[in-house]
């Protein structure tokens, strides 16, 4: 059965059934098609390419932060003070890019950059368009059983409106980038780097960036509340769905703030209006409290689309319904508005005692709802019938990273640990963990997963576990040893140290790189893949939720008729999966089945 | 309140640096009061975080293994929820955070409140180094010369042991943030406003190393002391130096203490410096003796409650009297008319500033509260 057999038999004549990767002529007919397409496979696939291609940059930057931190940076000759020239050893960025060795300030300028771009890309242009900006747009409308988003033209927008941004931030890097931290902290943002525009181009980058996110968080709430299939209620959604709405109403409500304060922050550098800078008679706590009131609900804007993907895989590939699938629903709609309460703990070391004290009470209430969920996902696997396939294996490494990062987050919400632990490597080591293990990891999960659906193709199975091998032990050998950097008194954002923590530092490098060949080798997998991959099938792991129905990969309009819901997301244990034969699929015995859901 | 706190403290006070994997996780340099109950209530936590991690990753090791997949068997039947598992799950975890809450605030509040007595200091963050000025206004320091710590010389502050020390921190520039790892400890240093940190040093411990300078150096007199080192480091980015912007603090016995805050550099203390500001300044406009000029008197300033146009009611402490100098027509007491006094920005800086609230301080200007005359 070929994937674009749809009953036609000559279906090639309707452009409807071809695979919405079919080219429709000539190249620059091809290269129109896509720039102008409004079609959410096609967007969500540029989004993933684009993503990609900068969490490659970003990682690049990582790598040269971390071969700098190799070794510290040391005075070889002379004092280095009172005008007598000295010579400095350990600078490698500074070399690399023509400081003067004589110079130490050139040398860490280098390095100060280098970690600020990392932060910056990751942040604005990776992680938070992330999932649902690639795997959201792809499959939203297929998993509701609709055509597309319920305003696609808006969608073509906010692809734009992204490349804009993101050129800003190119631009950026291109004029050797900017030192002031992904944070932007007043009144270094605003004073720094007099005369230059590249730091005006940075913060654009982001103000355009959020519209991006603004416009999709807007179609894809729009997209949930009015395109569902017929019989699809809210509780027959996979909790995937539910991951992307409670992620929509986020970046619609939160956005707005760090556009107006990147606004502000523009005014103040280039006008001198005096915000932030008490020299003009502004305030730097200010400032924090801006930044943070949107900067921590998008951590969970990066987070709860990833434990959305790992929802539906831990269900799919050990044959079960998600244990407390309404909690789940629950749970992600509370982290969504608790999210919004809870900015001050980025600030206990400068903020009001009293307001301190009342941040820290309500994050620890956010990390109820996060708790439960990993007892839920845990309790899934109980009495499944589970494959270690790839997506499984990054849905497992996802629980053991998101675990260490959840937990690790609870010495930073108390307030006596956090003065010392804030703006130490253990918060370093902490958002990595959420972040990267968490995220980006869900992110694999989720592209191996929906891999076959998405490009019809499979990929080395055997290969790509390697690579899950070789991330994650350069994953942890990078990052757990940060949190012993850190409770141990290493700073964050430092070029150098003292001798005693070069050995922890020398062993996170090596991790560094051992995860960086892991990214690589995915690459090389999904690149093999698509090359020669051999064709996949339509529902190649037995799920049950809509977009599994459509081809590998799906025709331009999705499904050839409206798709009417006939069961649940997760209804293993009573229905044979789209495309699959009951006899490869036996069920047990139904009076079995109502007697266990009573 | 304060038996209260009291009785608390003692409760949770605990010592953990006996605790099974402190040292891995901390080292064993930890110096001041508050830091072991800063450090029971981070065991605490990696011990909860180690059991819990145990048993949710050990479950799903087990479930892993033993519901592997077999082909052409389905899955066995179970339970889609379970509301009491679910309930008991959620309240656990919940009274187990509300217990590190409350452990942390109250290590936050023996981190914030100063014990009186001991010595205090102001402190000048700049980029990209610290400068501290002790109470008879010496800021000298020795200069470490090994290049142990980073590309730069490091200052070393003399700290007194088993004493209380109150530091008064302010930024000339942008933000830094003061960080003493084995104090535990670290607050923002900010442009515009005082920042306050303090602590009380331990005893030396019998195995540390003592000082030795060269015999004919000033310091000479100090050789055979015992001494500990403790790291300071900037904690807020703050540009391309801001990995070499430290600093040691040497904890030395009080005695030697006291001979080195005589002897190792010297300069008119704070309030006779502020003395001559004011004659220099200020004269025109406030009196200390309470005769009226333009200006409110500064008689019994300090702590001193005042009525402003506007009605609010202020005490006098650092804060304001910085503000009064800097902006002052943002606050006008009672009584005087707006737009008299001229800003003093860029005029006096913040060592001078700081000079003239010690001398608002002295008793040549506040009599302490037992000897004011009645009103």
């Amino acid at each position: 059965m070929t994937t674009m057999d749809t009953g036609h038999s000559n279906g090639l004549h309707d452009h409807h059934d071809l695979p919405y990767l079919a080219r429709k002529g000539g190249v620059w007919t091809t290269v129109k098609d896509w720039m102008t397409t409004v079609d959410h496979k096609k967007l969500g696939i540029m989004y993933l390419f684009a993503i990609l291609t900068l969490f490659f940059a970003g990682g690049v930057a990582a790598l040269l932060v971390r071969a700098e931190l190799f070794n510290p940076v040391r005075l070889v000759e002379g004092t280095g003070i009172n005008g007598i020239p000295a010579r400095y050893e350990g600078q490698m960025l500074g070399q690399w890019f023509g400081a003067s060795p004589e110079n130490p300030n050139e040398g860490n300028l280098w390095y100060n950059r280098a970690f600020t771009m990392h932060g910056a890309i990751m942040v604005f242009m990776v992680i938070v368009p992330g999932i649902p900006a690639s795997l959201g747009n792809f499959l939203l409308p297929l998993m509701l059983g609709a055509k597309d988003v319920a305003f696609p033209r808006l969608n073509l927008l906010s692809w734009y409106v992204y490349l804009t941004g993101s050129i800003f931030g190119v631009l950026a890097i291109l004029y050797h980038g900017v030192d002031t931290g992904w944070t932007f902290y007043t009144p270094y943002s605003t004073t720094t780097d007099a005369g230059h525009w590249r730091v005006v181009y940075m913060i654009l980058a982001a103000f355009i960036l959020g519209f991006s996110s603004i416009l999709t968080g807007l179609n894809f709430v729009v997209t949930v509340h009015k395109l569902r299939a017929p019989g699809m209620g809210w509780f027959d959604m996979p909790l995937f769905v539910w991951a992307i709405y409670a992620t929509a109403v986020i970046q619609v409500l939160a956005t707005p703030v760090i556009g107006i304060t990147l606004l502000l922050l523009i005014f103040e550098r280039v006008f001198r209006v005096g915000i932030f800078d008490p020299a003009l008679g502004g305030d730097p706590v200010l400032y924090q409290h801006f930044f943070w009131f949107y900067s921590h609900p998008v951590v969970y804007v990066m987070i709860l689309p990833g434990m959305g993907v790992v929802s539906d895989i831990i269900a799919v590939h050990s044959r079960k319904p998600i244990f407390g699938y309404r909690a789940i629903a629950f749970a992600s709609l509370g982290i969504a508005g608790v999210a919004f309460i809870v900015w001050g703990h980025h600030m206990f070391a400068s903020m009001s005692e009293i307001g301190s004290v009342v941040f820290s009470a309500l994050t620890f209430l956010v990390a109820i709802p996060t708790a439960v969920k990993i007892f839920n996902w845990v309790s899934t696997l109980y009495k499944g019938s589970i494959a270690l396939t790839t997506p499984m294996l990054y849905a497992l490494v996802f629980l053991f990273l998101f675990a260490i990062g959840g937990l690790t987050g609870l010495p930073l919400a108390t307030l006596s640990t956090d003065l010392h632990l804030h703006d130490s490597y253990f918060v370093v080591a902490h958002f990595h963990y959420v972040m990267f293990g968490g995220t980006i990891i869900a992110l694999l999960a989720g592209l191996h997963h929906w891999w076959p659906k998405m490009f019809g193709r499979n990929y080395s199975e055997p290969a790509a576990k390697f690579g899950v091998l070789l991330v994650f032990v350069g994953f942890n050998l990078t990052f757990f040893t940060q949190f012993f950097l850190g409770t141990h008194g290493m700073p964050r954002r430092y070029a150098s140290y003292p001798d005693e923590f070069t050995m922890l530092h020398q062993w996170s490098t090596i991790g560094s790189f051992i995860l960086g060949v892991g990214f690589f080798w995915h690459l090389l997998v999904f690149i093999h893949s698509l090359a020669v991959g051999e064709r996949a099938k339509e529902n190649p792991w037995g799920a049950l939720t809509l977009e599994w129905e459509a081809d590998s990969p799906p025709s331009e309009h999705n499904f050839s008729h409206e798709p009417v819901l006939k069961n649940g997301p997760y209804d293993f244990e009573t229905t044979v999966p789209p495309h699959w034969n009951a006899k490869d699929w036996p069920l047990p015995d139904p009076a079995a089945v109502a007697a266990n859901r009573h | 309140m304060a038996n209260s706190m009291n009785i608390i403290s003692s409760t949770l006070g605990f010592d953990a640096s006996t605790w099974p994997l402190h040292d891995l996780v901390f080292g064993d340099r930890a110096n001041a009061s508050y830091a072991h109950s800063s450090d029971a209530a981070f065991m605490f936590i990696l011990y909860v975080s180690i059991l819990s991690f145990i048993l949710v990753m050990g479950a799903t090791v087990y479930f892993v293994v033993k519901y592997r997949r077999i082909p052409g068997k389905p899955a066995e039947l179970s339970p889609h929820h379970n509301s009491r598992l679910e309930v008991t799950w959620t309240v656990i975890p919940t009274i187990v955070f509300v217990a590190m809450f409350i452990v942390g605030f109250k290590g936050y509040t023996d981190m914030l409140v100063p014990k009186q007595g001991g010595i205090e200091a102001d402190l000048i963050a700049a980029k990209w180094s610290w400068t501290v000025k002790y109470s008879n206004g010496m800021s000298n320091t020795a200069v470490m010369p090994s290049n142990k710590f980073l590309a730069q010389p490091v200052p070393v502050y003399y700290m007194p042991a088993e004493t209380p020390v109150r530091l008064k921190m302010i930024s000339k520039d942008v933000m830094h943030s003061f960080w003493v790892p084995d104090f535990r400890l670290k607050i923002d240093v900010l442009p515009n406003r005082y920042t306050k940190f303090w602590f009380e040093t331990g005893s030396i411990p019998e195995k540390a190393d003592t000082l030795e300078f060269d015999p004919a150096s000033p310091w000479a007199p100090l050789n055979g002391t015992p001494y500990v080192d403790h790291w300071v480091f900037c904690a807020e980015y703050c540009g391309d130096l801001h990995s070499e912007m430290g600093a040691i603090i040497r904890v030395i016995p009080k005695d030697k203490f006291q001979w080195w805050l005589a002897n190792a550099g010297s300069a008119d203390p704070p309030d006779i410096r502020g003395e001559r500001l004011w004659q220099n300044n200020c004269i025109s406009c406030h009196s200390i003796d309470g005769s009226l000029k333009t200006g409110p008197s500064w008689k019994n300033i300090w702590g001193a409650t005042h009525t402003m146009t506007d009605g609010s009611k202020i005490v006098v402490d650092e804060n304001y009297l910085r503000e009064a100098i800097l902006n002052p027509n943002a606050k006008i007491v009672a009584g005087y008319a707006a737009g008299q006094m001229p800003s003093f920005a860029g005029v006096l800086n913040e060592q001078q500033i700081a000079d003239l609230i010690a001398f608002m301080k002295s008793s040549k200007v506040t009599q302490p509260a037992a000897e004011k005359p009645a009103q």
